[in-house]
């Protein structure tokens, strides 16, 4: 078992310098000279050749990819992940007042979609092809065929514009939270049900449950050490990527709402060429990818021992 | 005692039982034999309580048969247990959630009559042969001494010599304990040898129920006839006297 967390570790710690290099060389090779996109950020006007050249050097441009790849990965080591190169605060206090408005909005997103999936497939597989079930695979497949800009808007029509019971732009208050949050929930909710539902089905009709429940081994002993660990490792693969969705998506209702986050934290460093921001919010969250994956590997091991062994 | 009533068993729009009726004393056993899609499957399914008859009942002393707790081997060993589990794990689960009482050197008995060494329970049935594994099989299902075993091909994943172990070990433990035993087998040697009664079924009905004698010197139906001489003619089957 350590082993194979060792294995792992150094899996995860491969997908990282990969990401870092990755994310480095695209921001570099994309069309545009970076020094003129920064300092028009920084002065937003036309700004001469020599302010262009100053902003090359002073942002460390001048020295070639690799010097400057190099001088960029070292102290991230060291969780530094340097200054702006376009207000020239540092970018960490930024980042993590950006994370604060973000995380949490995920983390109710996937408390939505955990809360309606979950009842919503024990429900649809008490009676496979009833119509409790079909109803619950048609909301589910709606629910993952509209995207999250459609809903958020739908939402914001409905409930802000139409009722007017809920504030459609901001994060002042709780409130401002809900409907982004529904927004996230609801189409986690979707995947999730679908995969849930058909995880539980397949597991109940695993070959050999008829001859140990006959036997006299209680339903509730068989979901516990049959169904249960049999339907969670594909629940727990989808949740994997969820955590991606959840995050693009996070990204994505924020500019919807009007919300602060790593959403506009990310757009605004794009658009400036802002390498450091940009490559602390893409290392940020391929460390939390890699974290939740990692979590999710030893869990399968747990769930299902024959998963990374030598017979399996 | 089993009792299976006149029952008819509908699996889509096709009759695959139809008006089947036989019984089944503790301590003996009824082998049942027929080609591929005859319904032997289905008819395990039934008594198992899988499938609802569309007509007739099937009883265990006047009880639904799963009052019984009957123990099942299965044909497919591999898919008989589950993959992630230890073989121990799955021998002893229905024996502690049953709240089955198990005798201290059954395990070793059962083992030993099985071929099976101890340590070979704590693999999982992936790191097992499939002879193995239908061994186990027939452990779990004989562990807690049943009333009522269902047999689904036992003996077809083992070798010859293990065959003729593992069958004298459960003819054994059935005049010791008096289980009833419900054998589905293509094997005719074995349900000659082992069985009460020989129920041949085709097309879903019983053409004959006999004892192994009537069955090898004069079976009444044409279609007995022509599977008693296939099988001499393989040479599963002593030629009738």
């Amino acid at each position: 078992m350590i082993a194979s967390i060792v294995d792992l570790v150094l899996r995860a710690l491969i997908v990282l310098a990969g990401t870092a290099l990755a994310t480095f060389a695209l921001l570099w090779h994309a069309p545009g000279d970076p020094a003129q996109s920064i300092a028009m950020a920084r002065f937003d006007a036309l700004v001469t050749d020599e302010v262009i050249a100053i902003v090359r050097e002073e942002v460390g441009l001048d020295v070639g990819f690799w010097s400057a790849f190099q001088s960029w990965v070292r102290p991230l080591l060291v969780f530094d992940f340097g200054n702006s190169s376009v207000t020239g605060r540092e970018v960490l206090p930024d980042l993590l007042t950006a994370i604060s408005y973000t995380v949490p909005l995920a983390l109710v997103g996937l408390a939505i979609g955990l809360v309606v999936s979950i009842p919503l497939a024990f429900v649809a597989t008490k009676r496979p092809g009833g119509w409790l079930d079909r109803l619950a695979v048609a909301i589910a497949s709606l629910g993952a065929a509209i995207p999250a800009y459609w809903l958020g808007l739908l939402l914001i029509l409905i409930f802000a514009v139409h009722l007017a019971w809920l504030p459609a732009m901001g994060a002042r208050t709780p409130a401002h939270a809900v409907l982004p949050a529904l927004t996230l929930g609801l189409g986690v909710a979707a995947s999730l049900t679908r995969i849930i539902r058909s995880g539980i089905l397949e597991a109940r009709a695993q070959p050999f449950l008829p001859a140990i429940k006959r036997r006299g081994v209680s339903s509730k002993a068989i979901g516990r050490d049959h169904v249960v660990p049999h339907a969670a490792i594909p629940v727990l693969t989808v949740l994997g990527l969820e955590m991606a969705f959840l995050l693009e998506g996070a990204v994505m209702v924020e500019i919807i709402f009007g919300r602060p986050g790593l959403g506009t934290f990310l757009v605004t460093a794009i658009e400036a060429r802002d390498f450091p921001q940009v490559q602390a919010v893409v290392i940020l969250t391929a460390l939390l990818f890699v974290t939740v994956n990692l979590v999710i590997d030893v869990i399968y091991r747990a769930l299902d021992p024959r998963i990374g062994e030598q017979d399996a | 005692m089993l009792k299976v009533d006149h029952v008819s068993v509908k699996r889509g729009a096709s009759v695959a039982l139809k008006g089947i009726s036989l019984s089944l004393d503790p301590g003996k056993t009824l082998a049942v034999v027929g080609e591929s899609g005859a319904g032997k499957s289905t008819l395990i399914a039934a008594i198992l309580g899988l499938l609802k008859p569309s007509h007739g009942s099937i009883t265990w002393a006047g009880a639904p048969v799963r009052s019984c707790r009957p123990a099942l081997v299965m044909q497919e060993p591999r898919s008989a247990f589950n993959p992630a589990l230890s073989l121990r794990h799955s021998v002893f689960e229905t024996v502690t959630a049953g709240k089955l009482k198990v005798q201290d050197d059954r395990l070793e008995r059962l083992c030993r009559g099985l071929e099976l060494y101890p340590g070979l329970l704590d693999r999982r049935p992936s790191a097992v042969s499939i002879g193995q594994a239908q061994r186990v099989g027939i452990l779990r299902a004989l562990i807690a001494a049943p009333p009522f075993v269902l047999f689904d091909e036992p003996l077809s994943a083992l070798d010859a010599v293990t065959q003729k172990h593992t069958a004298k070990l459960i003819a054994d433990l059935q005049d010791e304990e008096g289980f009833a035993a419900l054998i589905v087998t293509h094997d005719l040697g074995y349900a000659v040898a082992h069985a009460d009664e020989i129920a041949v079924l085709k097309s879903g009905r019983i053409d004959e129920i006999s004892t192994p004698q009537v069955f090898m010197a004069s079976p009444k139906s044409e279609y007995c006839r022509t599977l008693r001489d296939a099988a001499v003619a393989l040479g599963a089957l002593e030629p009738p006297v």
